[in-house]
């Protein structure tokens, strides 16, 4: 496979970046606006041809891109998926994307996929048995990868330690970095009725090489990661704690349903920038 | 091969077992069945809600993909049953992947097997098109995401000497598909390819199709029409056309396709046939037989 040669592979931690999604295509191509970096879902684009494949191209030649996988299932206990795996790796050998993500998760069992993200239990156990999942794809794309922190509704009897040093335990062993999702945290840390802020200080600076954010809805009960909305004011100043603690990382706005016009979603990564430099009123 | 045998996967593995038990529950049998599910995941405050997220997640993003893939048949069908057929599709067939492209590609043999079920008859017969509109539908959807093709080597074909040309076998562009149908499923597709509007489809649409016009013969390709802008052609072909067409796309030999079409239709000119699908993006490529290829030499 050829790759595609392209010079700009350098991720502005100055500015944020968007998850880029389809309806906002010709809007980023035709003004250029400054963005830091623009992230993909690796599952879109197994496709080799068509015109997703046309826009990233032409989108990856001005900007850094990150590749974000949903469907890896590093966390899941079926044998790894060497076909999705595979795919990933094509992907991955044509953009050279600046960074490699996927969800510190399980999407299905016994062969049966859910396709959402799905938590696991905080135990000695499951850190033994993701890191050498991590550790297998690490070495297939040979190249480090990010995991990302969930947003979850459910907490397991069997967890024997908070998330935070879960998640620092797996990027010890396996090398990987992590993406600290700011919002997960705000929704987890309020659905499991602990301090987000005791998230932001638990989780070892050393490991942190990513941030998100997006917005969530509140029902009666919880709070739900919908990514339907703008960032809450609540989640913006979790985001400047944890700027204040792992420094300016690249860093993207995510926005999947009820997607807005691009000047919206514009507008919620630049103040994400102004926060990371300090800026922000 | 068996990766991963540390014991801790056994104790995760019945785990996740548990968890996705409760998914594929239906709500109420999960309410049930509370007791025991809180032996492994714990209330936290949300109680049986918390499983309801991943209930509801788990259903609405594959039903969202079955309403991506096919939005004729949500209009000829009015959004209400459509969105019951596809509820059903969801219930009774599992994601067997993490990359959900794949997903709604097995809804044209589900309405088969539903429309064979159906109890009223008159009903059945009246909705027999529908598994073809669907895999219709599915073509469609595929012809937006094939590989892309370099454009048609005129100076390698060119460079064929006469005796060997009988032997190529065209290839078509990797978008491309040759089908037929009993039903007017080309027609039905076109009268339903305007905006969606908010008033409720009288079906209209439906009343206004030929339906005594078939079999439909069709052919259907993505062809770049500006610099980001593609479309999805549909044609209705003569016999031999799509005989020619079935054949090179069936892999076989020049000499055999075009002997197989003037049997259909002795004045078909092949020549104009060949020039016209190579310049429309159908026809990308051809490659020799690896023998023919080793003589010519």
């Amino acid at each position: 496979m050829i790759s595609m040669i392209m010079p700009n592979n350098q991720i502005s931690s100055r500015h944020c970046g968007v998850g880029l999604r389809a309806p906002h295509y010709a809007d980023i191509l035709q003004t250029k606006p400054t963005l830091g970096l623009l992230e993909i879902h690796s599952e879109n684009f197994f496709d080799t041809g068509g015109l997703n494949r046309a826009y990233l191209a032409a989108l990856r030649a001005e900007y850094a891109v990150s590749a974000h996988g949903v469907g890896l299932s590093l966390g899941g206990t079926d044998p790894l998926d060497m076909e999705h795996l595979a795919k990933l790796k094509v992907l991955v050998d044509w953009l050279e994307p600046a960074l490699v993500s996927e969800h510190l998760c399980w999407v299905g069992v016994d062969g049966r996929f859910s396709n959402d993200l799905l938590p696991l239990p905080y135990t000695e156990g499951a850190i033994a048995h993701v890191v050498d999942r991590i550790n297998a794809v690490q070495d297939y794309l040979a190249r480090p990868i990010l995991i990302e922190n969930l947003s979850s509704y459910v907490a397991f009897h069997a967890s024997t330690m908070p998330e935070w040093e879960f998640v620092n335990a797996v990027a010890a062993r396996s090398g990987c970095k992590i993406l600290l999702d700011i919002n997960n945290i705000f929704v987890s840390a309020k659905n499991h009725k602990y301090a987000e802020e005791d998230y932001i200080s638990g989780v070892s600076s050393h490991y942190v090489g990513q941030m998100h954010l997006a917005g969530h809805t509140a029902t009666e009960s919880m709070l739900i990661d919908t990514h339907s909305a703008p960032v809450c004011e609540a989640v913006w100043k979790l985001f400047a704690s944890a700027v204040t603690r792992f420094g300016a990382q690249p860093t993207i706005v995510e926005w999947d349903s009820e997607i807005p016009e691009w000047a919206v979603l514009y507008s919620e990564a630049q103040h994400a920038t102004r926060i990371m430099q300090g800026t922000a009123q | 091969m068996n990766t991963f045998e540390r014991p801790e996967a056994a104790q995760l593995r019945a785990l996740q077992r548990q968890f996705a038990h409760q998914i594929w529950s239906p709500p109420a049998a999960a309410v049930a069945v509370e007791g025991a599910a809180t032996a492994a995941f714990d209330a936290a405050g949300i109680g049986s809600a918390g499983i309801g997220v991943y209930q509801n997640n788990t259903r609405l993003t594959l039903l969202s993909v079955v309403q991506t893939t096919y939005p004729v048949l949500a209009r000829v069908l009015g959004d209400e049953f459509f969105t019951a057929l596809a509820r059903s599709y969801v219930i009774t067939t599992p994601s067997t992947s993490g990359n959900l492209h794949g997903y709604a590609k097995a809804f044209s043999a589900w309405l088969s097997d539903w429309l064979a079920a159906l109890e009223d008859r008159e009903e059945a017969a009246e909705l027999a098109y529908l598994p073809d509109l669907a895999k219709l539908e599915w073509l469609v959807h595929q012809a937006h995401f094939a590989s892309d093709a370099p454009p048609f080597d005129f100076f390698g074909l060119q460079a064929v000497a006469p005796a060997l040309q009988g032997t190529l076998c065209f290839i078509l562009h990797p978008s491309c598909a040759v089908l037929q149908s009993e039903f007017p499923v080309a027609q039905i597709w076109r009268a339903n390819q305007c905006v969606y509007s908010e008033t409720a489809n009288d079906g209209s649409d439906i009343k206004a199709i030929n339906w005594d016009a078939v079999p439909e013969r069709l052919l259907l390709w993505r062809q770049v029409t500006a610099q980001f802008e593609i479309t999805v052609k549909l044609l209705e072909c003569d016999v031999a056309t799509h005989q020619f067409l079935s054949d090179l796309s069936g892999g076989k030999a020049f000499e055999e396709a075009a002997s197989n079409a003037l049997a259909l239709d002795a004045r078909l000119d092949l020549q104009a046939l060949l020039l016209e699908n190579v310049s429309a993006g159908v026809i990308v490529g051809f490659r020799l037989p690896a023998q023919a290829v080793l003589s010519q030499r």
